[in-house]
C-alpha cells in the first residue's frame, strides 16, 4: 500500500553523550571501546541509587552555549540545543532564518525533564502560597521546553514536535520525520532524542526496568539530519533509513519477545533485507538477569539465529539513557559505518527498542556509498 | 495517490459531557462546564475554577484495562477512545489489529500523579516513591492505554507538544492512513487537571477569575480543564464499504514554530501554520466556513490570533468561535476537542458557538464569534486552530463528505 518513494537519507548528526560530544568524538571512542562511566554522586544534593553514571558532570550551559538566551534552560534543554547545533554543522544545513523556515525538528523524549516538572511541583508545596511558582520556569515543566529552545535557538520555523516514547523515543522520531519528509511538510527534519540525568530519572528508572537494581543509566542528547532523497552532490550521506516500525503489546515478558520479533520481521521486510543479510545489530542491552533484556535477546536468537553479524550493546559503555537510548544506537550504527573493519561497502544495521510498558521499535539502516570512507580511519 | 482520510467515530470525555449525543447537545446550546474545585490540593488558590469532568467514572467505559494500573490521563483517553469506536460501530476485535493505530496529545501526561510523587518526594524522599507510581508515570503510556483497550497493536506515538497536541495528532493519524502505513487510527488528546499546571497557569496571570469569555471585551483570561478527546479515522473508501457514518474528511493539516519566545502568542507563526494547511488541504483561505479558534480568553492569545486569521483571511474572515468558553482548557486535548466539535459541526449542520459573549472587543475588526448558541449552518470547510508553548502552532482543516 505504502508509496515506493527513495528511502530518507541521514545526511549528519549532532551528540552530546559522555563517550564524546559531537560525530568524530564519539565515533573514536566507540570503536576504541572506551568506557563512559564516571563518578556522579556529586552532581545533585539528593541522594542517588548508585554513585557512577555514564554523564557529563562538568556539562555548564553557559560555557558550551554562551548566556544570550539561555538562563532558563534545564539540563535536558542545554544537552538538546548543543547536539542540534552539531547535527546542523556536520550536515551542512543552514543555522539561521529565513533559510530554515520548512526545517523542522522532532524530539523524543520520556517525560520532559522530569527534574523540572518536579522542582516546580514541590514550589507549589513549599512555599507560604501554591502559586509563588517562578513563572519563567514554568514552560520546562512542560515536555516541549527543549524542542521549542532549540527552534529559538536556530530559528527552526518547520515543524516542531515533542513525542513522548521512553526508551525507542529516538525511532519515534525518526518515523515522525519520515513521514514529515514523506508528507511535504518540511525540506529537511531533525530527529533524535534527548534525556538528562537527575535524581528524579535515577530513582524512577528502578521502577520502569521493572527490576529494582541500580543498573548503570546515562544522559545523551542525539540528533540526526534527515533529507529525502537524492541528497545533492555536495552533501555525504551517511545512512538511508530504509524503514523504521514501532508495534504495541502486552507486556510481560514472553508477549515482549513476541512484539519485538514481530516488529523486526515487519522492519526487515519493508526493508526488504534478509535477516542473514544484516551486518550489525545495536541493542540497548543491560543486566543480563534483566527479563526484558533476555526477552529482547531471545527474539532476536529466534530471528538472526546463525548469522555471524556484529553485536554492539550500548548500555555497557554509554550508559543506559532512557529516553535517549535508541538514539545512542544510532549513533553507534553511524559509529561503526565509519569503521573499515565493518563490511561489505553497504552494510545493514538492525536497531531495536523496547518501551516501558510492551511497545517496541526497531529500524534497518543501510551504510551510504562513499569513496572516502576507507580513508577516514 | 493518497487515501482520503475521513472521521467515523467521535469520543468525547467532557467537563461538558460525556459520549457524542450529550457533547453535541451541550455544544449546540452553549452550556458551561466550568466548576468550583473543591479538592485539597486547590485549597490554597484565591480562585478555583477550572473545567473538571466531576463525574468520570472510568470502569463503565473501559472494557479491557484496569482502571487501577493507569493513570487518570490515560483512562480519560482510552475511555474516549472506546467511545470513539462504538460510535464508528466499529468492532475493534474484528479487524487486522497490526494495522490499526493510535495518536494521542497531551500537555502534562500524568501530570497528576507527579503531584503525587512530588509529595512523597518531600514527605520520604525519591528513593521511597511508590512503585505502581513510578510505573505509571512515563507519558508514552497514553498512547499504549488506548491500544491496550483495543487491542491493536500497530504504532501508539504519544505526541507530547502541549497545548496544539491534539492538532497534531489528528495530522499525524491523517498520514499514516493517507500513506497506507495504518487502516484505522484513534487520535486525539487528554490531559488532567493538576496543582502545578493550575499554579504555573494562575502565576502568569493567564487565568480568569470566574468564566472564560473569548473575544470578550471584558475577558480576562484562560481557565484549566481537563478531559479526553478521541475520533476514529479511517480510509474514505473502508467507511463507504462498512456504510459507516462519515462525520468529516480530514482535508490536511499544517505546522509551524515561532522560533521566537516560549510563551508569547506569535502571529506570524500562527499564519505561518494556517496558509500551510490551507496549502497542504488544497484549499483556499475563502473556502473556509468557519474557524474553530484556539481562543483561549486570554489579552494577548486572543488579539495575536485574530491579528493572525485578519492576515490570512482579510477583512472578511469566517465566523471564528471558541469551545474554550465552554470547556474551559482542556491542554493537550484541546484541538482534540477543536476537531471534534468541527465534526459534529459538520454533519449536524451548525457553529458551535462562543459562550459568556456579551460585547466584542473593539480591537477585534470584522469578528462573528457565534455569540452564544450554536448556528445552524451548511458548512463544508472548517479550521481547527491549535497554539502551545514553544511556539508550537497546528491547524487542521476538515471538509464535508456528501
Amino acid at each position: 500500500m505504502s508509496a515506493v518513494t527513495a528511502p530518507p537519507i541521514i545526511t549528519g548528526w549532532g551528540i552530546v553523550s559522555a563517550l564524546g560530544t559531537g560525530a568524530a568524538e564519539f565515533t573514536e571512542a566507540v570503536l576504541r571501546g572506551a568506557d563512559g562511566a564516571v563518578d556522579a554522586s556529586g552532581m545533585f544534593n539528593e541522594p542517588l541509587p548508585r554513585n557512577t553514571a555514564c554523564v557529563l558532570p562538568d556539562f555548564d550551559i553557559r560555557e558550551r552555549l554562551g548566556r544570550k538566551g539561555t538562563s532558563t534552560y534545564d539540563r535536558l534543554t542545554g544537552l538538546t540545543v548543543h547536539a542540534c547545533g552539531l547535527a546542523l554543522e556536520d550536515a551542512g544545513l543552514p543555522a539561521r532564518a529565513p533559510d530554515t523556515e520548512e526545517v523542522g525538528l522532532v524530539l523524543g523524549t520520556n517525560l520532559g525533564s522530569a527534574r523540572s516538572t518536579w522542582e516546580f511541583d514541590r514550589k507549589t508545596y513549599l512555599q507560604d502560597r501554591p502559586y509563588l511558582v517562578n513563572p519563567a520556569l514554568f514552560p520546562n515543566a512542560a515536555f516541549n521546553a527543549a524542542a521549542g529552545q532549540t527552534a529559538i535557538r536556530y530559528g527552526l520555523r518547520g515543524i516542531n514536535t515533542t513525542l513522548a516514547a521512553g526508551p525507542p523515543a529516538a525511532l519515534a522520531a525518526l518515523r515522525y520525520a519520515r513521514n514529515a519528509l514523506r508528507g511535504g511538510h518540511a525540506t529537511a527534519m531533525i530527529a533524535g532524542a534527548a534525556e538528562e540525568y537527575s535524581p528524579q530519572n535515577a530513582w524512577l528508572a528502578r521502577h520502569w526496568h521493572g527490576d529494582r537494581q541500580a543498573r548503570l543509566l546515562g544522559e545523551a542528547a542525539t540528533l540526526f539530519a534527515l533529507e529525502p532523497a537524492p541528497v545533492g552532490a555536495a552533501r555525504r550521506g551517511r545512512a538511508e533509513l530504509l524503514a523504521v516500525e514501532l508495534v504495541t503489546g502486552e507486556a510481560d515478558s514472553e508477549a515482549v519477545s513476541a512484539t519485538v520479533e514481530d516488529c523486526v520481521r515487519r522492519a526487515l521486510d519493508l526493508a526488504q533485507v534478509a535477516p542473514e543479510d544484516v551486518d550489525l545489530v545495536v541493542t540497548c542491552g543491560g543486566p543480563a538477569n534483566c527479563s526484558r533484556t533476555r526477552a529482547e535477546e531471545q527474539a532476536l536468537g529466534r530471528l538472526l539465529p546463525q548469522t555471524d553479524c556484529r553485536r554492539h550493546r550500548v548500555a555497557d559503555t554509554a550508559g543506559d539513557c532512557l529516553a535517549a537510548a535508541a538514539g545512542v544506537q544510532l549513533a553507534t550504527v553511524l559509529a561503526w559505518f565509519c569503521s573499515p573493519q565493518l563490511r561489505p561497502r553497504r552494510a545493514v544495521a538492525l536497531v531495536t527498542s523496547l518501551g516501558w510498558d510492551g511497545a517496541a521499535g526497531a529500524a534497518v539502516f543501510r551504510r551510504c556509498p562513499d569513496d572516502r570512507s576507507d580513508h577516514r580511519l | 495517490m493518497p487515501r482520503r482520510v475521513v472521521i467515523t467515530g467521535v469520543g468525547p470525555v467532557s467537563p461538558i459531557g460525556t459520549g457524542v449525543r450529550a457533547f453535541t447537545d451541550a455544544l449546540r446550546q452553549g452550556r458551561c462546564g466550568i466548576s468550583e474545585l473543591t479538592g485539597p490540593e486547590f485549597a490554597d488558590f484565591p480562585t478555583r475554577y477550572a473545567g473538571a469532568v466531576t463525574d468520570f467514572d472510568p470502569s463503565s467505559t473501559v472494557e479491557r484495562l484496569a482502571p487501577d494500573q493507569w493513570g487518570r490521563t490515560s483512562l480519560l483517553g482510552s475511555a474516549a477512545a472506546r467511545l470513539a469506536v462504538r460510535d464508528a460501530g466499529l468492532d475493534p476485535a474484528r479487524i487486522p489489529r497490526h494495522r490499526a493505530g493510535v495518536s494521542m496529545g497531551t500537555t502534562g501526561g500524568e501530570s497528576r500523579l507527579v503531584d503525587q510523587g512530588t509529595a512523597q518526594w518531600i514527605g520520604k524522599g525519591l528513593d521511597h516513591l511508590d512503585p505502581g507510581l513510578a510505573h505509571q508515570l512515563p507519558a508514552s503510556r497514553m498512547a499504549e492505554a488506548v491500544a491496550r483497550e483495543l487491542g491493536w497493536t500497530g504504532e501508539a506515538m504519544t505526541i507530547a507538544s502541549a497545548c496544539a497536541a491534539g492538532n497534531y495528532a489528528v495530522g499525524y493519524a491523517y498520514d499514516v492512513i493517507a500513506h497506507g502505513d495504518a487502516d484505522y487510527m484513534i487520535a486525539g488528546g487528554a490531559d488532567s487537571l493538576n496543582r502545578w499546571g493550575y499554579a504555573g497557569f494562575y502565576r502568569l496571570g493567564a487565568m480568569a477569575a470566574r468564566a472564560c469569555a473569548p473575544f470578550d471585551r471584558g475577558r480576562d483570561g484562560m481557565l484549566v480543564a481537563e478531559g479526553g478527546a478521541a475520533m476514529l479515522l479511517e480510509p474514505l473508501e473502508s467507511a463507504r464499504t462498512r456504510r459507516a457514518h462519515i462525520y468529516a474528511e480530514v482535508l490536511g493539516y499544517g505546522l509551524s514554530c515561532d522560533a521566537d519566545h516560549m510563551v508569547a502568542p506569535n502571529s506570524t507563526g500562527m499564519a505561518t501554520s494556517m496558509r500551510r494547511a490551507h496549502r497542504q488541504a488544497g484549499v483556499e483561505a475563502g473556502e473556509i466556513d468557519y474557524i474553530c479558534a484556539h481562543g483561549t480568553g486570554t489579552p494577548s492569545n486572543d488579539a495575536a490570533e485574530w491579528r493572525a486569521i485578519l492576515d490570512v483571511f482579510g477583512n472578511s474572515p469566517p465566523p471564528t468561535s471558541s469551545v474554550k468558553s465552554m470547556l474551559g482548557h482542556t491542554m493537550g486535548a484541546a484541538s482534540a476537542f477543536g476537531v471534534l466539535a468541527c465534526a459534529v459541526g459538520l454533519a449536524e449542520g451548525f457553529m458551535p458557538p462562543t459562550a459568556h459573549h456579551q460585547q466584542t472587543d473593539p480591537g477585534l475588526p470584522h469578528l462573528d464569534p457565534v455569540p452564544g448558541r450554536g448556528r445552524p449552518a451548511r458548512l463544508n470547510r472548517v479550521q481547527n486552530n491549535g497554539f502551545a508553548f514553544g511556539g508550537n502552532n497546528a491547524i487542521t482543516v476538515l471538509g464535508r463528505v456528501e
